[in-house]
């Protein structure tokens, strides 16, 4: 669409590390192995409770689970694009809602960098920007390499650094 | 630097007094259960245990009472309490936030008052003083915001001398009672139905019992008043269905109309807003004064709301959105309950903000605004319609529905807008009771642009304004803006903000 098209002005968006795809496809067969899981175990409760036969509800579960973990995680993958600006570090991302948000260096409390097990084994990390808003007070960029959210975080520390002397 | 500060001061004797009243009638209450329980013995016995509960209830207030102290020493504030384990709690002047003092009835009654010394953690009672005399908390606030501003004894002294905190606004009686007359309400109404919907049975009467017994033997369950007026020849009474619809509405007009004054009056007799070194000191209540200081740096945003018979005669309502505990949800003041545009704008003066300008002046979203909202009221128009009033009506009833819907739709619309001047952006919305939130560019925290499925596919986008005290519920909004100009606006705000963030 026209209007997703940045600004001439505006740096271009950065895409996040190809690993978070990776991140992103293991979140989603985690989640589906638990989905079809479940629906397996409440079909067979019901199979056992009535005369029905469940046996369709568990495979139908596991088939859409399958799509999607392949299509899914490449899409949010490429949904999620950041831009560092000049004072601001902006965050886009959302498949159904577009969310995009600018969190201006200034307004950084804190800064975290976060690593769950499945990021620590793909090599990525979460930079994590509290603000003291209580809207969106916490913005998330996950699907860094380790050295690009460090050398971030360092950047936006040192802006703070500077703004307060 | 100097020796740890000294807690040596008890709270007030009267303290002990006040939790005795508070208990007693919870020990009353209890006896009945009490009874319930010891059905054997006699009721002298039942009231002798309750009296015991009561009584050693009171023993252990006095232990924690008399185990309470609390000092102001140079550098912190501390509060010695508990039994057997004894808790030190010492809060640095600097963290201090605010210092309240409120003063419920009883406590008036005996001329004392409760200290809330807050620094914006969590725990709410974190520095609470209940309680103690009415001129020792007066000492103690002013002591501990003079503290908390850097200055020493003999300034203190000084500055007291000057002090005159001039009013920035006060509310006499005139205004009172016009405040209550806007603030109609038949809440009044709706708990007396909901008590009768409850209780009724437990009631001394029935109401339609009543009824009959005015009536005498006659039964009414098909009261007609024709036939009531016929019968006593009141000829004039063939006016009586106009008659009795006026007095009906006129009832309830009365007991709105109380309803509303009376509640003014519990809540905003004696206001007074004055203007003190940090930030604006608001004293106001019937029977809970309460005095609260709302420091000027914390606050985030005004909000000015009206309804329309407020509107109608040119008042307005403002409101202070003031920083929560540590970017909780923050909470909104109100330093005006009923004010003239000059009186706001006089008050706004001192937090430098300025008056929203005229609705004209606003930026209108885009149009598709009301489309997608019609959409939204429609969908559930037609739901209502398909799941009740297909079954009795005609189809074009559920069509008549969708006016209103539409209609709706259309007001929001015009009635919603933004306007960024050159510090402030100003965002009004709502239909009835309207409202306009007035914030400076530089308390923006965040801006996000959020875009649903149904906005993308009519290229719309909403701006999301974070401050640090907005409500997460509701933040600052602006709606539905053509995407493109949304992100003008984004960005416009960022440059604004630019340079003037700390």
């Amino acid at each position: 669409m026209n209007d997703e098209a940045p600004a001439p002005d505006q740096p271009m968006p950065m895409p996040l590390d190809p690993r978070y795809r990776t991140v992103l496809r293991i979140r989603t067969a985690i989640a589906a192995i638990v989905l079809t899981g479940a629906a397996a175990l409440g079909a067979l409760v019901v199979a056992a409770a009535t005369e029905w036969d469940t046996g369709a509800a568990p495979i139908a579960v596991a088939l859409v689970s399958l799509i999607a973990i392949i299509v899914l995680p490449g899409r949010r993958y490429r949904r999620w694009s950041y831009v560092e600006r000049d004072e601001a570090l902006q965050v886009a991302h959302g498949l159904l809602v577009r969310v995009e948000t600018v969190v201006p260096f200034g307004r950084v409390q804190h800064i975290d960098i976060a690593r769950g097990p499945i990021e620590r084994a793909c090599g990525v990390a979460t930079l994590v920007l509290h603000t003291a808003g209580s809207h969106n007070s916490v913005v998330r960029l996950p699907g860094l390499a380790v050295d690009a959210a460090e050398r971030m975080r360092g950047g936006i520390r040192e802006h703070i650094r500077r703004e307060t002397q | 630097m100097n020796e740890p500060a000294a807690a040596d001061r008890p709270l007030h004797p009267v303290a002990l007094l006040l939790t005795f009243l508070r208990r007693a009638p919870e020990f009353v209450l209890g006896i009945p259960a009490l009874a319930y329980f010891v059905a054997d013995a006699g009721m002298e016995v039942v009231v002798l245990l309750a009296a015991a509960g009561l009584a050693l209830s009171m023993c252990f207030a006095w232990l924690t009472w008399s185990r309470f102290r609390y000092g102001a020493g140079e550098e912190e504030f501390v509060i010695e309490s508990g039994v057997l384990s004894r808790n030190r709690r010492a809060i640095p002047y600097e963290r201090v936030q605010d210092v309240s003092i409120t003063r419920p009835l009883l406590a008036r009654l005996f001329g004392v008052a409760v200290i809330a010394i807050e620094t914006g953690s969590g725990d709410k009672n974190e520095g609470l003083l209940d309680c103690v005399g009415l001129a020792e908390a007066e000492r103690l606030r002013d002591l501990i915001r003079r503290r908390k501003s850097g200055m020493r004894q003999g300034e203190i002294a000084a500055e007291r001398e000057t002090e005159a905190e001039p009013a920035l606004f006060a509310m006499g009686g005139g205004r009172l009672l016009l405040a209550g007359l806007f603030n109609f309400s038949l809440v009044f109404l709706a708990v007396l139905g909901a008590i009768a919907q409850n209780f009724g049975g437990w009631l001394p009467f029935d109401a339609m019992d009543l009824v009959d017994r005015i009536d005498g033997v006659r039964p009414v369950t098909a009261f007609n008043p024709y036939d009531y007026v016929a019968e006593r020849g009141m000829e004039w009474a063939r006016l009586f269905p106009i008659f009795w619809i006026v007095a009906s509405v006129g009832g309830l007009l009365l007991v709105g109309m109380i309803t509303g004054i009376v509640r003014s009056f519990v809540r905003d007799y004696g206001f007074l807003l004055t203007r003190t070194e940090a930030g604006l000191r608001r004293q106001r209540g019937l029977f809970t004064r309460t005095d609260v200081v709302i420091p000027l740096r914390r606050v985030q945003a005004a909000i000015f709301s009206t309804g329309p018979t407020r509107l109608l005669f040119g008042w307005k309502e403002l409101a202070l959105q003031s920083l929560g505990d540590d970017g909780k949800e923050g909470s909104n003041h109100v330093v005006i309950p009923l004010g003239r545009p000059t009186e706001c704008a006089a008050l706004l003066e001192q937090i430098a903000l300025v008056l929203p300008p005229e609705p004209a002046g606003f930026v209108r979203p885009s149009p598709r605004f009301a489309v997608r909202r019609a959409f939204a009221y429609s969908v559930v128009v037609i739901a209502v319609f398909v799941g009740s009033i297909a079954a009795i009506g005609p189809i074009w009833l559920g069509l008549l529905a969708l006016g209103p819907a539409i209609a709706l739709a259309w007001l929001q619309w015009r009635h919603h807008g933004h306007l960024l001047a050159d510090g402030e952006l100003f965002v009004r919305h709502g239909v009835w009771r309207q409202r306009c939130s007035v914030m400076a560019c530089a308390k923006v925290q965040s801006l996000t642009i959020r875009r649903g499925p149904i906005q993308r596919v009519l290229g719309l986008a909403t701006l999301i304004v974070a401050t640090a005290g907005a409500s997460t519920l509701s933040p600052v909004a602006v709606i539905d803006l053509d995407a493109r100009r949304a992100r003008e606006l984004r960005d416009a705000l960022l440059d604004r903000a630019h340079g003037s963030w700390l």
